[in-house]
């Protein structure tokens, strides 16, 4: 019926398809919008403009870019003739500087964690640093040695560290005092061992009508409690893997030992909540009374205008040992490899005035000539709030395992390998033994596919 | 039918012809984008589905390795269950709440001016927005809910209940899409066939059941269709809200997609666990789509 009706009606014999106009309109439209993505490193003014791409995003984010704005109020037109764009990425880091890369648009450098990024080592994402550094004027013995063997990643060879360390930030015990003070504990005198903590836990729990109002200590089920049993694991000797990244779980019983424990707050004690899905805000608000937590935390705490102080993680088990990160500054592979040297030096301009970042920002320093000002100890953020890091740093030896496979070990995550068998222990729906066992079969599973791509 | 001659048949397969390229060519603002954004990247992803790949480097031909892990991890199949648990609980919740507040507005019952903005007005914020909000509402210390129900229900942080807390604010998000669906079936009702049954004596609840129910059928149809389609692929609320926690108890498939190919760049991983997703939601909506076809007498 249609094509008769067609046949019947007059048509004229030539006209373009309006369709296709506005087809090729769009396409056109389409092709035009694209422009080329300006190179990494340009000039501007006589100044070289390096990109950064930053993740941070909390409090610590406003001490950054004092930083970036000091660099840039101290090298334009002088010193280093150089400027830094600097952009946040507020999510999928990983994601869009991995394609960033592969499609030679990467930032000059940005923020990276020591021994998270093997896989980016192995791919080139990230170059080895150690000649640049000594070409841009470092003197390496000033750092921590222990920073600079966390940015190694031995699993694909070579001794070449992939970071410039800028912070170290270990886990510490986060006292509210007012509420210690009136559970009739001193806070001066903190608890330094297992018995005494649960002393202080018990003391400071709330309860009513059989639910608990107030944690003694604050935990969720996941990344936080995670982070508590490695620690406490650690301390009563556990290894995740050996040093040569060849076995996993040194030492087993002490992990469920340590499991055990943390068990024992929720179910025994009854000194922690299973309903706290916000840590921090149960803690800023005194609905927790203790909270094991990094450095990053000590802004919002001061913000939350919590009456608060920090002291060194007690020893529960047989040695002291804590969680801690090393964070600092990686270098994005670039088309232009002659912009690495300059990447650097201006790396190292923000390394040498880091007195801001690890006083005013997060973390510890990880270089000697920082920590020996005569300052540093009280500048910044006050001691009854930074104190315990550092100290703190004399023991922290629990942190990412440098392997290809480093998500499955991480701790201190949500929704990774570790932190879901953490959960399901403490949902009784794992025994500590079989969580042993689940864990050390993954990651030695991890650990032998990755040595054989290594 | 009489026979064209040769020269009148060419010139009419010409004319159809052009007909047709024209025809084609007004499509071609929809066709080529809709090509270039969605067919491509699918068969793309089908592709990608059976190597080893993490954006750097060219992609390494593994076969059936993606599938035969994700089918061997109890980590997938868990979220593959969790899904199926929101689709067979969120499913029929959204289309019996979004048929009531249909008939509410429809019978233009008191306030129901405000009652169509405000049935519709959830579907227009988004998922992350409704999953932050729903966090502190479902908040076990802090939250209204637990609140004004007098209770202390772990919503978020239980395994038993963190799917839960998830589904509601799903049902709470989607309910005014299938609200809307339903309106305009009502709408489409003639009015006389019920003021015609009315007459005959029928009751508003055998109006009910025996003449509204029935002709919004094809709707009904319609809305559990795409609501199917749109619980399957359930992620914003539950990274935002759980990340699919405690214990991977509320990980949804596309969530556990997105933690593998995005979080973890095992991007041929993540995407047999794609393809398998799209094989369970066209295979469950088949299976839906035959039991309630439309008989022919």
């Amino acid at each position: 019926m249609a094509k008769n009706s067609l046949r019947t009606r007059a048509r004229p014999r030539r006209r373009v398809p309006a369709g296709l106009i506005v087809g090729t309109v769009c396409l056109g439209l389409a092709a035009g919008a694209c422009s080329s993505t300006p190179a990494a490193t340009q000039t501007s003014h006589g100044n070289t403009v390096l990109t950064m791409w930053s993740t941070l995003s909390a409090s610590d984010a406003q001490t950054w870019a004092k930083m970036i704005a000091n660099f840039n109020q101290a090298n334009n037109d002088k010193g280093l003739h150089m400027q830094i764009k600097m952009t946040t990425i507020a999510n999928n880091y990983t994601t869009k500087l991995t394609a960033a890369v592969a499609t030679g648009n990467a930032p000059n450098f940005g923020w990276g964690t020591a021994g998270q990024e093997a896989l980016w080592a192995k791919q080139g994402v990230i170059i080895p640093l150690n000649k640049l550094a000594v070409q841009a004027g470092f003197n390496l013995s000033d750092f921590n040695p222990a920073s600079l063997k966390d940015a190694e990643y031995p699993a694909i060879g070579g001794n070449n560290f992939y970071l410039l360390p800028m912070d170290s930030s270990s886990f510490a015990m986060e006292i509210n005092v007012a509420e210690a003070k009136a559970a009739g504990l001193n806070p001066a005198d903190p608890p330094k061992n297992g018995p005494e903590f649960i002393k202080w836990l018990q003391a400071l729990t709330v309860r009513k009508n059989g639910q608990i109002t107030r944690s003694g200590l604050v935990s969720d089920t996941t990344g936080l409690a995670t982070t508590y049993w490695g620690i406490v694991a650690a301390q009563y000797g556990f290894q995740r893997v050996s040093p040569d990244l060849k076995t996993a779980c040194i030492n087993r019983q002490a992990g469920i030992t340590a499991m055990n424990w943390l068990l024992s707050l929720f179910d025994k004690y009854k000194v922690i909540s299973r309903n706290i899905s916000a840590p921090y805000t149960t803690f800023d608000t005194g609905a927790g009374a203790i909270m094991w937590e990094g450095p990053w935390t000590i802004l919002g705490n001061i913000q939350a205008k919590l009456n608060w102080e920090s002291a060194p993680l007690p020893t529960i088990g047989t040695q002291p040992a804590t969680f801690f990160e090393d964070d600092g500054l990686e270098v994005y592979k670039q088309a232009n490899q002659a912009s690495y040297l300059t990447t650097m030096k201006a790396i190292k301009w923000l390394s040498d005035h880091s007195f801001l970042w690890t006083t005013g920002g997060r973390g510890v320093s990880p270089r000697k000539s920082i920590l020996n000002m005569p300052n540093y100890m009280t500048a910044g953020f006050a001691p009854k709030y930074r104190q315990a890091f550092i100290t703190s740093m004399s023991f922290a030896d629990v942190a990412s395992v440098p392997t290809l496979s480093t998500a499955d070990f991480e701790y201190y995550s949500l929704g990774t390998f570790a932190v879901n068998e953490v959960s399901a222990v403490l949902e009784h729906k794992l025994s500590p033994t079989a969580f042993m066992t689940a864990v050390c079969t993954k990651w030695q599973s991890d650990l032998n596919t990755d040595s054989s791509q290594g | 039918m009489v026979a064209l001659p040769a020269l009148a048949q060419r010139r009419l397969a010409r004319t159809e012809l052009r007909q047709a390229g024209e025809g084609y060519s007004f499509a071609l603002p929809f066709l080529l984008p809709f090509l270039v954004f969605t067919i491509l990247p699918l068969a793309f992803g089908v592709l990608v589905s059976f190597t080893n790949w993490s954006i750097i480097g060219a992609p390494q031909w593994v076969g059936l390795h993606n599938y035969i892990s994700a089918l061997s991890n109890p980590l997938v199949r868990q979220a593959f269950l969790n899904t199926l648990r929101y689709v067979v609980l969120v499913v029929p919740v959204v289309t019996l709440l979004g048929l009531v507040f249909a008939l509410y507005v429809n019978q233009r019952w008191p306030g129901h001016l405000f009652a169509r903005v405000s049935f519709y007005a959830s579907n227009v914020v988004s998922a992350p927005v409704i999953g932050l909000v729903w966090v502190w509402m479902l908040d076990a210390q802090f939250g209204i809910i637990n609140h004004y129900l007098h209770t202390s229900i772990p919503w978020l942080t239980s395994t038993n209940w963190s799917w839960i807390g998830v589904s509601i604010a799903t049902v709470w998000w989607d309910t005014g899409l299938i609200f809307v669906l339903f309106l305009a079936g009502l709408q489409e009702i003639n009015g006389e066939i019920l003021e015609a049954a009315k007459i005959d004596g029928a009751g508003p609840w055998r109006s009910l059941r025996r003449i509204v129910l029935p002709l919004l059928r094809r709707t009904f149809v319609l809305a559990i269709t795409l609501e199917m389609i749109s619980t399957f692929q359930i992620f914003s609320q539950v990274n935002v809200m759980t990340a699919g926690g405690p214990a991977n108890s509320s990980a949804s498939a596309m969530q556990y997609l997105y933690s593998a190919g995005i979080g973890q760049l095992q991007l041929g991983y993540a995407s047999a666990i794609g393809v398998m997703l799209f094989v369970l939601t066209v295979i469950g909506t088949m299976i839906f789509r035959l039991l309630f076809r439309d008989k022919r007498w």
